[in-house]
Order: C-alpha cells, then sequence, then structure tokens
C-alpha cells in the first residue's frame, strides 16, 4: 500500500511545486533567477533531514545492533549525499550571476556544505571498503556519530571564519515575520513538503533494494567455495614468458 | 576507575612513543616530507617574496592538517590483531587505549609543528616571525589543534584498521572533518602575530572540538575496538 501511496503523493507534491514555482512571478531583483531557489532550499532541508536520520539510525545501531537500522542508516546517508551535491550544484549556479563566481571562498554555508558533501562521500567509502555485513555497520556507525559530534563544530569554525551568504530566510526562531514574499513562500513551503516526501520516496526504495543486496550477500557466504568458479588463466603452451621458453 | 583509567593512558602513551621512537615512522619520514612539500609549494604557486610573506603560516597550517593526518594514521597507530589480542587479555579497556594513544599521536604532532615552524620561517619569511611573546598563545594554539588532529585521526585509524584501502580511506575519513583545525590555526595564528581576530575565540572553538571528539571516542570505543577485529 504505502510503495504505492507514496511515490504518488511525492509526484502530486512535486507536479504542484514546480507548476506553482512557473507560475510565481520573477524575483524583483534576481528575475527568474530566484526560481533556482525553490530546488535549492528544499534541497538543503532533504539533505538535513536524511543525514539526521541516517545519524539516528547508526545511534539505534549502536545501541541496539540492529541490521535494519543500519540499512536505514546507509540508504538515508546515501540520499542525504545526492541532496547535498543537488544543493552545492544549484548553489553554485545560482552564485555565478548573483556573485560572478561559481565557488566563493567568502561563503561560509558554501564552503560547510563542501565539507559535509566530502564527510558523505568517506561513509559511503568507507562502507564500500568492508566486506563483512557487522564489521561494515558498526564501522559506520560508529563514523557517523563521530561526524555527528564533529559537524556543529565544523559549521561555526566555517561561520565564524567568514560569511558571505545571506542569513536564514525560512529556518528562524520568528517564523511567521520572515522576510518572504507570501507567493514565494507559499511556492517554498509546497516544494519543501514535496523535497521531503521525495526523500521518503527514494529512502523506502533505497531499503528495499539494501535489503535485497543484503539477502544477496548472506547468500554469497553460505554459496560454494570461490574455488569452483576459479579457473586459473590461460597462459600458453609453453608457460613462463611464453615464445621461445619452454 | 579513575587512577586505573589514567595509568591505562599513560601506559599507552608510552608504549605507542616507544614504538615511534624505534620505528621512526612519523618524525624521520612523513616529518621531512612535510618540510619538503613547504619547500616545493612556491614553486607551484610562485616565488613573490610579498604573496609568500602572507601565505606562509597558512601553508604551515595547511601542511599541518595534510601531513598531520598521515603521522595519526602511521602503520604503527593500528595494532595488528594478534597484539590487539594480546592487550586485551592484559587488561586494558578500549576508552583508555583510545585517549591514550590520542595523546601519543598528539605528542608526535606537536613535534611535528616544532620542526616545520622553523623550517617556514626561513623559506617563507612571514611578515612577522614569532617571538617570545607570541609563545604562550601559540603554544596552546598548537596543543589543541594537534590533540583535535590526533583525536579524528586515531578514531579513523582504527576505523580503518585492516582494511586493503587503509592508508587512502583514513585520510578521507579525518580531513573532512578536521577543518576547524586548519581554520583555527590559520586564523588563530594570524591573530597571535598580527592582532587579525580574536585568539581566544580560536582556542575556545578548538577545546571544544577536541572534548567532544574525546568524549564521542570514549563512547565509541567499545564498538571501535570491536570493529577492529
Amino acid at each position: 500500500m504505502t510503495r504505492r501511496i507514496l511515490p504518488a503523493i511525492t509526484a502530486l507534491s512535486l507536479a504542484a511545486g514546480l507548476v506553482l514555482a512557473a507560475a510565481a512571478p520573477p524575483e524583483e531583483t534576481q528575475g527568474d533567477l530566484g526560481r533556482l531557489l525553490f530546488v535549492h532550499v528544499p534541497s538543503v532541508i532533504a539533505a538535513y533531514a536524511a543525514l539526521a536520520t541516517g545519524m539516528g539510525a547508526a545511534l539505534f545501531y549502536i545501541i541496539r545492533r540492529s541490521p535494519a537500522a543500519d540499512l536505514v542508516s546507509a540508504s538515508a546517508v546515501e540520499i542525504g549525499t545526492v541532496f547535498t551535491g543537488l544543493t552545492l550544484l544549484t548553489g553554485m549556479i545560482w552564485g555565478r550571476p548573483t556573485w560572478g563566481v561559481w565557488w566563493d571562498w567568502g561563503d561560509a554555508r558554501m564552503m560547510s556544505t563542501a565539507v559535509l558533501f566530502f564527510f558523505c562521500l568517506s561513509y559511503l567509502a568507507l562502507r564500500r571498503s568492508v566486506t563483512d555485513p557487522a564489521r561494515r555497520a558498526v564501522r559506520s556507525s560508529a563514523l557517523a556519530l563521530i561526524a555527528f559530534a564533529q559537524v556543529p563544530i565544523v559549521h561555526f569554525s566555517v561561520q565564524w571564519f567568514r560569511t558571505l551568504h545571506q542569513g536564514p530566510t525560512i529556518l528562524r526562531p520568528d517564523l511567521g515575520n520572515a522576510p518572504i514574499d507570501p507567493v514565494y513562500g507559499r511556492t517554498l513551503g509546497v516544494m519543501i513538503v514535496a523535497f521531503l516526501f521525495l526523500f521518503a520516496s527514494l529512502l523506502a526504495v533505497r531499503l528495499d533494494l539494501a535489503r535485497r543486496e543484503s539477502a544477496l550477500e548472506e547468500q554469497v557466504v553460505f554459496s560454494e567455495p570461490a574455488g569452483r568458479a576459479v579457473t586459473a588463466p590461460d597462459l600458453g603452451d609453453s608457460g613462463g614468458w611464453g615464445g621461445a621458453g619452454g | 576507575m579513575a587512577p586505573r583509567f589514567w595509568r591505562q593512558v599513560l601506559w599507552t602513551l608510552r608504549k605507542d612513543l616507544r614504538v615511534e621512537l624505534r620505528a621512526g615512522e612519523a618524525l624521520w619520514m612523513i616529518a621531512p616530507f612535510g618540510a619538503l612539500a613547504l619547500l616545493l609549494a612556491p614553486l607551484a604557486i610562485g616565488t613573490e617574496a610579498g604573496m609568500l610573506r602572507r601565505i606562509g603560516p597558512g601553508m604551515l597550517w595547511l601542511v599541518m592538517l595534510l601531513f598531520g593526518t598521515a603521522i595519526t594514521v602511521r602503520s604503527t597507530s593500528a595494532d595488528p590483531p594478534p597484539v590487539r589480542d594480546l592487550l586485551r587479555l592484559s587488561g586494558l579497556h578500549p576508552a583508555p587505549a583510545f585517549i591514550g594513544r590520542s595523546l601519543a599521536s598528539g605528542v608526535l604532532l606537536c613535534g611535528f609543528a616544532l620542526i616545520l615552524t622553523p623550517v617556514m620561517v626561513v623559506f617563507y619569511s612571514p611578515e612577522r616571525a614569532p617571538g617570545p611573546a607570541d609563545w604562550p598563545a601559540l603554544a596552546a594554539l598548537t596543543v589543541l589543534a594537534a590533540l583535535g588532529l590526533a583525536l579524528l585521526g586515531t578514531a579513523a585509524a582504527a576505523l580503518t584498521a585492516g582494511l586493503r584501502a587503509r592508508t587512502a580511506l583514513a585520510p578521507l575519513l579525518a580531513v573532512p572533518l578536521a577543518a576547524p583545525v586548519l581554520l583555527a590555526g590559520a586564523s588563530g595564528t594570524n591573530a597571535a602575530l598580527y592582532g587579525r581576530g580574536n585568539i581566544i575565540l580560536w582556542l575556545l572553538l578548538l577545546a571544544g572540538m577536541d572534548l567532544a571528539l574525546a568524549i564521542a571516542g570514549i563512547l565509541l570505543s567499545h564498538p571501535l575496538d570491536e570493529a577492529a577485529g
């Protein structure tokens, strides 16, 4: 049931958000470029949701040693990597005409998002490097929790270093007085909800795939030894270095 | 519990430093390599004296971060499985072992900084070379930064123990999360030498980082030890 309803809600909310984004008037100072924020802001919120889910699941794994929690953690971080990459990409596309450069070293949030992206890549690299499922789960969960302790410090260090990025418009204590046009506010709200549904849908699909991968791994572990599947390479009749050898 | 904990910390610290003294991997191999990086960098980015004066302290911290990570994940920073089993049988607890190992790497990183600083002063002639009045602030900055990098590197070394891709993977795990070491080191040095910014802020940030990593390392020491095999 959920498998059908969730993608349907995601498709509907994304369609509604895109229609609203197309119908919204051009932004006063940025023109049509301002519409990019309807993808950029929801991407970063979906990335935060995905990484928070991943770290929460990692904590649950360390406490309860539930293999399902490890699969949730890995799947969520993988999706979070995609959303973080999308955030960086849309930010750079927006920054080029606005600031005149693809990458601005004065922007603290771009730098901390890039650091987060590289952390996600290192998490995925660690998972790829460990073949034993139990050890992979422990190592990657521990890494996620160390990052959980360190990411706020990375954020503050970069923030204190310098900042060019505009202050928060949406995620601020006085949400009711957010300095945003109501049309833009509504569109952004619908797109954020749509991206959160997109994250949930992707997580469901990735989790299903992860379960199948896990089952396959178990089959491989308990199947025949590799000896039967491996054949000696054919080095020719002479063996050795070939040619004149014998 | 507390005296036993610190006894085990000291024992691990002494053991790791003794192993390093005999192997010489950090100070005889990685440190000269770091000094070589400081020598070669101007050949790539230009030898204009004014620019080199400005970037000298920053280059020092960049080399500290990248080559310092190599020190924390050196081959002797993770014990092979038989040694780990022996240490477990001897009653060594993973938490003091983690802290002791981090402290040993921190000591080596401070030694690394002591070697690199005169090299940087000679090659880059910074706008103002550190004098005796700057030493307390710079020493505090170096010790806190070294400890933070050591804690991260020790965790990365434990996470990658026994893996074939360890030498490439461990720095990849540690370096993104070590960005505050670079920022605080470079900005703190600028604050101490040239009065640009507030050094206390950066010292507090590094102390906060060290504390958070030490707590995370102690809480995760069992899973890290278990994962290492």
